[in-house]
C-alpha cells in the first residue's frame, strides 16, 4: 500500500494538474498571460467548503457551485481585463487575485486570518485522480475542436485572427471563464483534502508555482501541464531526502533546476520545437518597412506568445507620436 | 451601385494626417490597384476599409451600408477579407489549421459542442478540411497541410494567406503587397493567381509596389501622395501621369543648386574608405541582400535608390552592424566590420540615421543629443568636448535650441529628423549613414535638412544616403548605386544617372 505521506503528494499533484490545465488553456493555447490563476481555485475552495461545513450540501454539489462561482468570477475579471495586452493584462489580473485575497482575509464568512475550520474530508485520491482526468479530457477536446482553433489563432496573431472573422474578445473570455471554473473544481477538491483554509495558501506565489508548471511542462501543451504539475510538486520531497546538505538549501535547488531548466529546454519537457528565444529578440524581419498604418498592425499582435516581450511596441509608440 | 464606396476618409495619428479626405470606388468584378510612395497612407486605407482602425473623419460603405462603427470580425462576416503587409500567419499552426480559421465564422458548434464531441461539429469539421485542402490547391502551395506554417518560404506564406483569406469566401479581397519579398517566378504565378481569383467572381483591391504585378492585373489603378489621392485611371494612363512620376521620384526643382560631380562616376573609386563585397543578408529563408558590392571614397556623398523594398535599409543596417550579414565583407577604413558588434561601429567612426528617425521619445532634446555622445570618453576634457559639440549641433539646427527641454516626442516630424541627425552627429562619425530624411516632411523642411547634410560633407563628413526621392538625392549626391530587389542593378556619376531611364524602370516599371 501506499504510504500516507506518498498518497497526499498524489493527491496534491493531481489538484495541482488540474490547475496547471486549466491555466494551459488561457495561457497556453490562447496565449493570455495570467497571474491570478489561484484566485479561482480559492473562490472554488470557499464557496464549496462553506456550502458543505456550514449548509451541510452534498460534496459533489459544492464542487460544482464552487467551480460555478469561480467561473462567475472569471466573467467579470475576464470582460474588462481580456482587452488589455500582454504585460497589461498581467498586472490586471495580479491585481485581482491579490483583491480576492485581501477579501477573504477581511470577510466573517471565510474566518478571515484565522482561516475556515471544520470542512469535512471528502477529497481522496480516487476523486482527485477522476476530476483531473476528466477536465484532461475535456481540454484535449476543447483544443482539437473549432473553439480551440480560434484559441490558438489568437494566441499566434490577434489581430489576423480577427480579420479572419474570430470574435476574440468573446474566445478570451470564454476561455478565461472555462479555465476559472476548472480552477475552482482544484479548489473544491483542495478544501476537503485539508479540510482548513487559509488565505494564503491562494496568494501571487500560488499562481506563479502553478505558471511555473505549465512552462516547464511545455507551454500549450496538455501533457506538458501535468508533466510539470507532477514534477514541481514531487521534485522539493525528492530533494529533501537526498542529502542534509541538499535538505536544508532544497529551494535553492530548486530554483536552480528550473534556471537550468529554461536555459537548457525553453520549450519546456514535452513542448514543441519552439523557437522561443527568438521571440525574445526584436523581430526584424517581421516589419521591415514602416508605413504611417503599419504601427496599427503591430499593436495588437503583441500578445503573440505570451512570454514574448514588446518588442515591437517602442516603434509603434513612437510612430504615434511623430 | 459601386461595391465599395469610400467617401471623405480622413485619418490622423496626433498631428500627422496620414489620409486625407480620400475619395474611392470599387465596382463589383473589377481589380483595383493602389499605389504610392512610403508612407503614403495606402495599408491606413485598408485598415480603415477593414476596421482596423476607424476614420477620424468620413465613411466607408460595403454594399451600401456604412461599415465605419464595425469591428473587424463583423466587417469579415459582411463580405471583406484581407492579407498584411507584414505577413500575418498563424506560424506554429499547420497550413490546414490557417485556412481553417478562415471557414471560422462560416461553421457552428462552441465549446460545448467540443465537449460532448457532437457527430454534427465532426462531419462540418472534415467537410471543411476538405474545402481547405482545395483552397491549398487553389492558390498552389503543394506543400503538406500538416506542415506547420512557420516552415514556409516567404512567397508561400503569402500564398497561405491569400487562401486563409479566400475561406472566409470573400465578395472583396484587399490584398496588401502579396509580391513582396517574391522573387521573379512567384511574382509571374501571383499575377495569375490574382486574374484567377477574379475569374473566380472576387472583387479584389491591391496595394502594390511591384509595378509588374499592377500593371499585369489591375482595371484601374489608384495612386496616394502624402495621404491625398492624386490620381486614377488606367494603368497606363496613370504610369505616364506627371504628378505620379513625380510623386516617386520627386522634383528635380526642389534643389536649386546641384554639387557638380567631385568625381568621375562609375563604380569603382580608389582607397575607398567604406566598402562591401557581395554582401548578402537574410531575414530567415528570405534573402533581401543578393550579394551586393560598393566602394564610397572618403569626403563624397553617395546615394542608394531604388523602389521599396528593393534592399536599401537593409544595406543600412547591415553596414552599422544592427543586422548579420550572412556572406561576403564589409570594410571600414581598411578593417572588417563584417562581424564587429553594431556599438563598437560606432565607435570605430560610423553613424546611422534610421529610417523613421527613432529619436527617444520620452527623453528630452537635450538627453537626446548627450546619449548620442553615448561612447566618447567623460572627464573635463571630454565634457568640455560634449559641450562643444551640443552648441555645433546647435548652430547647424537652430531649431533645436530653443526646444533643448522639450520631450522629443513633441517636436515635428522635421525637428525630429533634425534631432536624429544631431544625434549621430554627437558620436564624431567619419562617415555618416542617412535613411530616408525627407519621408513624410515638408519640402521646404527638406530642402533645409539637405542644404546641412551638404554642409556636413563639405566639412569632410562622409555620407551614405538612402532616399526615396531620386531627383532629390542625385542632386545632392555626386555618385550613386541603383538597387533593385537586393541587388545593384546600375551605378554610375549622378548628372549621368538623371539622364538614364532605367532609373524610372527600377521606380515605376517598363
Amino acid at each position: 500500500m501506499l504510504s500516507a505521506y506518498y498518497y497526499q503528494l498524489l493527491v496534491i499533484a493531481c489538484i495541482n494538474a488540474i490547475m496547471a490545465v486549466s491555466l494551459n488553456l488561457v495561457t497556453g493555447c490562447a496565449g493570455q498571460l495570467s497571474l491570478g490563476h489561484a484566485a479561482f481555485m480559492g473562490i472554488g475552495a470557499y464557496t464549496a467548503a462553506i456550502l458543505t461545513s456550514s449548509y451541510n450540501v452534498s460534496f459533489v454539489f459544492a464542487l460544482i457551485a464552487g467551480s460555478v462561482s469561480a467561473a462567475f468570477f472569471g466573467l467579470i475579471v475576464g470582460l474588462p481585463t481580456l482587452r488589455l495586452k500582454g504585460d497589461y493584462l498581467a498586472i490586471a489580473t495580479l491585481g485581482f487575485g491579490e483583491i480576492i485575497r485581501v477579501s477573504v482575509l477581511n470577510m466573517g464568512i471565510t474566518g478571515g486570518a484565522f482561516g475556515l475550520r471544520g470542512i469535512p474530508k471528502e477529497t481522496n485520491l480516487a476523486v482527485a485522480v477522476s476530476a483531473a482526468i476528466l477536465i484532461c479530457l475535456a481540454s484535449k477536446r476543447l483544443t482539437k475542436s473549432r473553439f480551440g482553433r480560434a484559441l490558438a489563432a489568437i494566441r499566434e496573431d490577434e489581430v489576423a485572427a480577427e480579420a479572419m472573422g474570430v470574435d476574440t474578445t468573446r474566445y478570451k473570455v470564454l476561455a478565461f471563464v472555462i479555465a476559472a471554473s476548472w480552477a475552482g473544481v482544484a479548489g473544491g477538491l483542495f478544501a476537503h483534502w485539508f479540510r482548513y483554509l487559509n488565505p494564503s495558501s491562494f496568494s501571487f506565489m500560488k499562481s506563479i508555482e502553478i505558471l511555473s508548471m505549465v512552462v516547464l511542462g511545455g507551454i500549450g501543451s496538455l501533457e506538458g501541464s501535468v508533466l510539470g504539475a507532477f514534477v514541481l510538486t514531487f521534485a522539493p520531497e525528492f530533494l529533501r531526502g537526498v542529502s542534509d546538505f541538499v535538505s536544508q538549501y532544497r529551494m535553492l535547488f530548486y530554483g536552480a533546476l528550473l534556471v537550468i531548466m529554461m536555459l537548457v529546454r525553453p520549450q519546456g519537457l514535452v513542448g514543441r520545437e519552439v523557437s522561443v528565444k527568438r521571440s525574445y529578440m526584436p523581430k526584424l524581419c517581421k516589419s521591415p518597412k514602416k508605413e504611417a498604418g503599419v504601427t496599427l498592425d503591430t499593436k495588437g499582435s503583441t500578445g503573440g506568445r505570451t512570454v514574448r516581450r514588446r518588442t515591437t511596441k517602442g516603434e509603434g509608440d513612437q510612430h504615434a507620436n511623430a | 451601385m459601386p461595391m465599395l464606396e469610400i467617401i471623405k476618409a480622413t485619418k490622423s495619428f496626433g498631428g500627422v494626417t496620414a489620409v486625407r479626405e480620400v475619395d474611392l470606388e470599387i465596382n463589383s468584378g473589377e481589380i483595383k490597384g493602389l499605389i504610392g510612395p512610403n508612407g503614403a497612407g495606402k495599408t491606413t486605407l485598408f485598415n480603415m476599409v477593414t476596421g482596423m482602425c476607424r476614420p477620424s473623419s468620413g465613411q466607408v460603405l460595403f454594399n451600401g451600408k456604412d461599415l465605419t462603427a464595425l469591428k473587424p470580425h463583423e466587417i469579415t462576416e459582411k463580405g471583406m477579407a484581407r492579407t498584411f503587409q507584414n505577413i500575418k500567419i498563424f506560424g506554429h499552426m499547420t497550413l490546414l489549421e490557417n485556412v481553417m480559421i478562415g471557414r471560422h465564422f462560416r461553421m457552428r458548434g462552441g465549446a460545448l459542442s467540443a465537449l460532448v464531441g457532437s457527430s454534427y461539429a465532426k462531419q462540418q469539421e472534415q467537410e471543411n478540411r476538405e474545402r481547405c485542402a482545395r483552397l491549398l490547391d487553389f492558390v498552389g502551395l503543394d506543400a503538406d497541410p500538416d506542415s506547420s506554417a512557420s516552415s514556409l518560404s516567404y512567397g508561400q506564406q503569402r500564398r497561405l494567406e491569400i487562401a486563409r483569406a479566400m475561406a472566409t469566401e470573400p465578395e472583396l479581397l484587399l490584398l496588401d503587397e502579396p509580391a513582396a519579398g517574391m522573387n521573379p517566378q512567384e511574382t509571374k504565378d501571383l499575377i495569375n493567381l490574382i486574374l484567377r481569383i477574379r475569374d473566380a467572381g472576387i472583387t479584389i483591391f491591391l496595394i502594390e509596389h511591384d509595378m509588374r504585378v499592377v500593371m499585369g492585373t489591375a482595371d484601374s489603378v489608384a495612386v496616394l501622395d502624402n495621404g491625398a489621392k492624386i490620381a486614377e485611371g488606367a494603368p497606363n494612363e496613370v504610369q505616364q501621369d506627371a504628378r505620379v512620376i513625380k510623386a516617386y521620384l520627386g522634383d528635380d526643382s526642389e534643389i536649386s543648386n546641384p554639387v557638380p560631380g567631385q568625381r568621375s562616376g562609375g563604380c569603382s573609386v580608389s582607397g575607398p574608405v567604406l566598402s562591401l563585397r557581395s554582401v548578402e543578408t537574410r531575414y530567415g529563408s528570405i534573402r533581401a541582400l543578393k550579394g551586393i558590392s560598393m566602394d564610397i571614397a572618403s569626403g563624397e556623398i553617395v546615394a542608394l535608390i531604388g523602389a521599396n523594398g528593393a534592399g536599401k535599409t537593409t544595406a543600412l543596417k547591415t553596414i552599422s552592424g544592427l543586422l548579420p550579414l550572412s556572406q561576403g565583407d564589409i570594410s571600414f577604413e581598411g578593417q572588417s566590420i563584417a562581424h564587429v558588434p553594431p556599438d563598437a561601429i560606432v565607435k570605430m567612426g560610423i553613424s546611422h540615421v534610421p529610417e523613421g528617425r527613432k529619436v527617444f521619445p520620452q527623453m528630452s532634446v537635450m538627453e537626446n543629443l548627450e546619449l548620442g555622445a553615448f561612447i566618447r570618453p567623460g572627464g573635463r576634457l571630454g565634457k568640455q568636448g560634449i559641450r562643444e559639440d551640443l552648441d555645433w549641433v546647435f548652430s547647424l539646427f537652430p531649431r533645436l535650441e530653443g526646444r533643448k527641454k522639450q520631450l522629443a516626442s513633441t517636436l515635428s516630424g522635421g525637428e525630429q529628423q533634425m534631432l536624429a541627425i544631431g544625434r549621430a552627429l554627437m558620436s564624431r562619425p567619419r562617415l555618416l549613414l542617412l535613411d530616408e530624411p525627407s519621408m513624410g516632411l515638408a519640402p521646404l523642411v527638406v530642402k533645409d535638412i539637405f542644404s546641412i547634410v551638404r554642409d556636413l560633407n563639405r566639412n569632410g563628413t562622409t555620407i551614405l544616403l538612402v532616399e526615396q526621392n531620386a531627383n532629390l538625392a542625385l542632386n545632392t549626391a555626386s555618385r550613386a548605386y541603383v538597387m533593385e530587389t537586393g541587388n545593384v542593378v546600375c551605378c554610375g556619376s549622378s548628372a549621368d544617372l538623371l539622364q538614364n531611364g532605367k532609373l524610372r524602370e527600377a521606380y515605376l516599371g517598363e
